[in-house]
This record gives structure tokens, sequence and C-alpha cells, in this order.
């Protein structure tokens, strides 16, 4: 059947036009815009051609309310793979293009790094529950990695503190009962920066040969810094850590079983009674 | 039975019960210290093995440890005061 400009024309490149469109299915001889309105592509060739179509797509995650194409969408699990509605994503990585997808978000504890909208993501594990990042996920998405928001953090290795990360910390000596602060891993994985400790393990006894030696003062909190920040006018005793142990034998003959605290009284009324002087 | 074999026991109970002491008082005041929980374990096992071993082979340290099937020896051994009494 020729087409509409076929007829009219009898022009062979339209002609040729209207086989080419009968072979691909396509509706020729009526008004294209009016077979746009329908989710039938491959009738309107409106694959991706928003403007013509209206975007009224109904498939995978594609429910939109859009006017003219401008995706405005209002669900939670926005997996996209549109070229042309205006949020350029690529692949699994939602990088969004702030002006296009409404991504434009300033919330308070959502430090980002994004260059699309905000939420700096890599790879699988930085799936996020804040409310404010646009990470508001339900189902099984709703776990935090180290990575993720949330966690008033600068740059890119997940400093923290306290009080805006939710890191409740117990006393020093109980290093590895914490909540969060990425304290809950084992093994290696608790690398933190906190003040002037950085470790390599998330318990007091980091490089233990050297703190039984007593020559590691980073062997947190037996570091000579700890210091700094107490107050003065106060007596303090330095914290004493499980290091340098006598065997039973000598500690029984010496009165303590810690070498550190083995002080004998050298000069003196005490030394010269028991016979060191 | 050796008095040296008997004071060598004694010795080792002592060592083991000094060291476990230590180990209390040092968890008293770092309640979360693994190494010392774990040295406080292996001071107790020891010191147990070391109690059971004298109590085996000599008299009752403890009145708990009393076999009284028929008569009550505990009053009999020497008291900590009197010779023989280890202290």
């Amino acid at each position: 059947m020729e087409c509409y400009y076929a007829r009219r024309n009898n022009n062979r490149m339209y002609r040729n036009r209207s086989v080419q469109m009968e072979r691909r299915g396509m509706r020729s001889g009526s008004n294209i815009n009016d077979s746009c309105l329908k989710d039938e592509k491959k009738d309107c060739n409106c694959a991706n051609m928003e403007s013509r179509c209206g975007c009224g797509r109904l498939g995978n995650n594609n429910t939109r309310m859009e006017n003219s194409c401008g995706c405005n969408r209002t669900e939670n699990n926005n997996t996209r793979t549109e070229n042309g509605c205006g949020c350029n994503r690529s692949g699994n990585n939602n990088t969004r293009m702030e002006n296009s997808c409404g991504c434009n978000r300033s919330e308070n504890n959502n430090t980002r790094t994004e260059n699309g909208c905000g939420c700096n993501r890599s790879g699988n594990n930085n799936t996020r529950t804040e409310n404010g990042c646009g990470c508001d996920r339900s189902g099984n998405n709703n776990t935090r990695t180290e990575n993720g928001c949330g966690c008033n953090r600068s740059g890119n290795n997940n400093t923290r503190t306290e009080n805006g990360c939710g890191c409740g910390r117990m006393r020093n000596h109980c290093a590895k009962e914490r909540n969060g602060c990425g304290c809950e891993r084992t093994g290696n994985n608790c690398k933190r920066d906190e003040n002037n400790s950085n470790r390599s393990d998330c318990d007091c006894n980091k490089m233990k040969k050297d703190c039984d030696k007593g020559e590691d003062n980073s062997c947190y909190p037996c570091k000579k810094d700890e210091w700094k920040n107490s107050p003065v006018g106060m007596g303090y005793v330095p914290w004493q850590c499980f290091r340098m142990v006598n065997d039973m034998r000598d500690g029984f003959e010496t009165g303590t079983i810690f070498k550190e605290l083995d002080k004998p009284f050298e000069i003196g009324f005490c030394a010269r009674r028991c016979g060191c002087q | 039975m050796s008095m040296s074999e008997k004071e060598t026991l004694m010795n080792q109970l002592n060592e083991a019960s000094f060291a476990l002491d230590e180990a209390v008082l040092f968890l008293d005041t770092h309640p979360c210290d693994e190494e010392a929980l774990c040295y406080y374990k292996k001071c107790a096992k020891m010191r147990k093995e070391a109690l059971k071993a004298y109590q085996e082979k000599f008299e009752p340290l403890q009145n708990d440890q009393v076999e009284a099937c028929e008569h009550w020896h505990w009053v009999h051994e020497p008291w900590p005061w009197e010779k023989g009494g280890n202290c």
C-alpha cells in the first residue's frame, strides 16, 4: 500500500520510504503522531523518540508521569535505562544529570561527592537508606556499608566523627564493642583515623610485639599524646595495657606478673633495709 | 611422700593462685581485654589442676574437699600455724 506521501508526490523517494516503513511493520498513510500515543513502539517508530510519542510507556520500571517526556517519576526503585528521558543513566550506577532528573537535593547529613545525584556509589555495595539523599529504599536494599551515606564523612576514607555517625563507642579498653564506625569487623578491615591513632586493627593491641617490648607508644590507649586533651588540675594514672607478662614463677617471686610494675626500691631507706644498697 | 614433692606441688599452687589474683585485679579495671581474659582462663585451669594434684596426694586444702566417710579428717591435719602447716 502506498503511503500518503507517495500518493501525494508520486516521488520515488517517498515511495521507497513507505516501503521501508511497511517492511518495519509500521503504519503508513496516517498521522504518525496519532499512532504514537499508544505504547506500540513498533507502529510509531517511537523508540526513544520521546517528543513524538509522549513517552507513555508501561514497561519494566518505567511508569511515568510525564508531561513531555520529562520523566517525572515518583517511585523509589527507578532503575532506568533510557537515553532520551532526561535521566541519563548508564548501567546500574545511576549516574544522573542533576537538572534533568530532579536530583537537586540538599539535606543536612548527607555529604555527597557524586557527579550526578550526589549519591556517590561505586559497585554494588552502596545501597543507602537516608531520607534526604534520595536513598530511601525499602526491601532488600536498606543495607548501608561504610562507603555509603549517612555518616558525616569527609573525603574517601570514611573519617567519621563520633556524634554524626552513630558510632557509639564504649570505653577505650572496650575498643571492639562499638556500634558503628566500621568497628564491627574482624580481621584487618578495621581501619580508622581517630585523633592520632592510625590503626590496623580495631582493638588496643595493635602491633602486640612492640607493645610487649614497651617500645610502641602508639599502642592506644597507652600512647603518650593521649594526655593532650586531658584537663589540667587533675591527677591521672596512665592506662595499663596487658603486656610484658612474667611467667608465673618470676611473678610470684617479684610480687607482680607485670614487668612494668616491678619497681624495686633501689635507693633510700627501703633499699637499705632489703639489702639493695 | 617426700617433703620436696609436697613443697613443689604447693609452690606450683601458690604461683598459679597468685597469677590468677593478678589477672583478676587487672580484669576488674579492664573487663573487655581479651588477652587478659585468655590469661585468666589459663591460670584458673592451672590452679585447678595444681590444687587437685596436691589434694589427691596430701591433705585437703579446702574444707569442701574433705572425704569424710567415717571420720572428719580435717581437724587432724596441721593447722596453718603449726609445723607442717605450709605457712
